[in-house]
């Protein structure tokens, strides 16, 4: 564990170089103790899978209370144990235009494409944080058969709601953007709307599962709290 | 007959939109701050007019802009060095104008520097999302609609003082800065970076040779980010790191071995090692550099960054009346 600045306005803490449930449980922790701690003093406190940072304003803030408070937090925050996960399950349309990847992927794992989908779909998926994109989830728990390596040379255009993976991650994005992620399906849940509160449909810890679906149309997400 | 208070849009450019001092307290929905590119010209050119240092204001880039109002407004335009006339008229900027209802307020194309501001008193008013009226391009929110600024867009302003709109001359004198104050852009730009929290990622010499070399900006630089060229740095390990946090001002080395510096809108987290992060007194620089400029890094400590901080900040402080 280290806790550094990140020039003069920000600091980081990090808690291990490695993503694990055991670490990323921890960053909830910290997370949420530094954002009580710090209150106004932090502009934003980020999570990352192994990582805590503090963005501050160096006119009213200063750098070694904010390390100091970090350093403190990393120290408390053992473990997310106050955090109840919600379960949510989110309908997907696999392969085709809907996931353009996806026959490759699967002859990759040396599966067939019904196969990747049912090992996919069996899966549970933790969110570990958000980030990349406004709401846009990065997933941990892909089963290892199925990870894929990014694309050399990323897409100009990656439609919104595709459901995506890159190494053992795995996302889902919000909206039309360049992506280098390797798309195996595509769900109309609404990821990110400006207009609900809180905008995000996913928050760290959420406990995510996808089930096929036949139509676009009837691809939404089903929150549930546990 | 009265009109409501507002700034019209006749000629774009290339990228106008709306900003002011960034969102905040979002970054952990994946949301970008965004914001004014440089805070140093943004501030000013608020400050000028009267209106809080944070206010919405108009950010153009490089090929200038075209703008005026249906009633008096007070306006002051900073940044890039560039020629503003105001009806046809030469007018300093770096200092406010009274300019009357119908007059153009036109700014040039930048000859040194990348960004004008141009402020108006009472400020853009557009709705707030999530605490902030500035513009995210990438997430389409913010600023108006979303959006860069199109020909005939209406800006609504808010209200200033009644007293001092039936009398502006007299009851607020016209604000300046000296010369001592505007910065002065150079093609040539030396950032002072402070080391980052993944510098071990580079070898000494590495290390060393980046704050050696010098890299030129490259035309795929956005409000995201500068991309620098040149020669690239030898890499023993991979730059590549489990995705963590990251800042406007971190500099981070691609797998190519070429450096980038992230700007305003940058993306909430990343995979790529920050070895180092300009000072946030240079980060107005930063805003500043385009296409075909030059950048070297120059190595500073904590103390020498804070330092250059509080002098830009107390140059903010020196608008005198005229």
């Amino acid at each position: 564990m280290k806790i550094e600045p990140v020039g003069d306005a920000a600091a980081i803490a990090i808690l291990g170089e490695s993503v694990d449930l055991a670490t990323v449980r921890r960053v909830w922790a910290v997370a949420a103790l530094a954002r009580e701690r710090l209150g106004a003093s932090a502009l934003d406190v980020v999570p990352a899978y192994a990582s805590v940072l503090v963005r501050f304003d160096p006119a009213t803030t200063n750098l070694a209370h904010v390390m100091a408070c970090l350093r403190g937090a990393a120290h408390d925050g053992v473990d997310a144990v106050t955090l109840a996960p919600r379960r949510i399950v989110v309908g997907a349309c696999f392969g085709g235009d809907h996931g353009v990847d996806l026959e490759e992927l699967a002859s990759g794992a040396g599966l067939t494409p019904a196969r990747f989908i049912e090992r996919f779909c069996t899966a549970e998926y933790r969110v570990a944080f958000l980030g990349f994109l406004a709401g846009f989830p990065y997933l941990m728990g892909l089963p290892l058969e199925l990870a894929a390596a990014r694309r050399p040379a990323p897409r100009d255009r990656v439609p919104a709601g595709s459901v995506a993976i890159a190494g053992t991650q795995c996302g889902i994005y919000p909206r039309v953007s360049p992506g280098g992620w390797r798309l195996i399906a595509q769900t109309n849940a609404v990821v990110f709307d400006l207009a609900r509160e809180p905008a995000a449909l996913f928050a760290p810890g959420d406990k995510v599962r996808f089930e096929p679906c036949k139509s676009l149309d009837t691809a939404v997400a089903e929150v549930m709290w546990s | 007959m009265t009109w409501t208070r507002s700034l019209r849009v006749k000629k774009p450019g290339v990228l106008a939109t709306v900003q002011d001092c960034g969102r905040h307290g979002a970054a952990r929905f994946g949301v970008s701050p965004s914001g004014a590119a440089d805070w140093y010209s943004a501030r000013a050119a608020n400050l000028l007019v009267g209106n809080d240092p944070c206010a919405a204001l108009v950010e153009i880039t490089l090929t200038g802009a075209i703008f005026d109002s249906p009633c008096d407004v007070r306006v002051a335009v900073t940044g890039a060095a560039a020629e503003l006339t105001i009806d046809g008229r030469a007018a300093n900027a770096w200092r406010s104008h009274d300019v009357q209802a119908g007059a153009v307020v036109a700014i040039g194309p930048a000859q040194r520097g990348a960004r004008s501001y141009l402020a108006v008193d009472g400020g853009l008013e557009v709705p707030l999302v999530l605490g902030s009226a500035s513009t995210d391009l990438g997430g389409a929110f913010g600023g108006l609609e979303g959006r860069a600024l199109r020909a005939g867009d209406i800006l609504p302003l808010g209200d200033v003082d009644a007293a001092s709109e039936r009398d502006p001359g007299r009851i607020r004198p016209a604000l300046g800065y000296a010369p001592e104050s505007i910065p002065h852009w150079t093609s040539a730009t030396v950032l002072r970076v402070l080391p980052g929290p993944h510098r071990e990622r580079l070898s000494e010499r590495a290390l060393h040779e980046l704050a050696r070399r010098s890299y030129a900006v490259s035309s795929r630089s956005t409000r995201q980010g500068l991309s620098l060229e040149g020669d690239a740095l030898e890499l023993d390990r991979p730059t590549e790191i489990v995705s963590a946090g990251a800042c406007a001002g971190c500099v981070q080395i691609t797998g190519s071995g070429l450096p980038i510096v992230l700007l305003a809108e940058h993306q909430t987290t990343g995979g790529y090692a920050t070895v180092a992060c300009v000072t946030s007194a240079d980060m107005s620089r930063a805003g500043q550099l385009s296409a075909s400029d030059t950048v070297r890094f120059e190595f500073v400590t904590q103390t020498d960054a804070a330092h250059a901080l509080a002098a830009m900040r107390r140059l903010l402080g020196t608008a005198l009346p005229l």
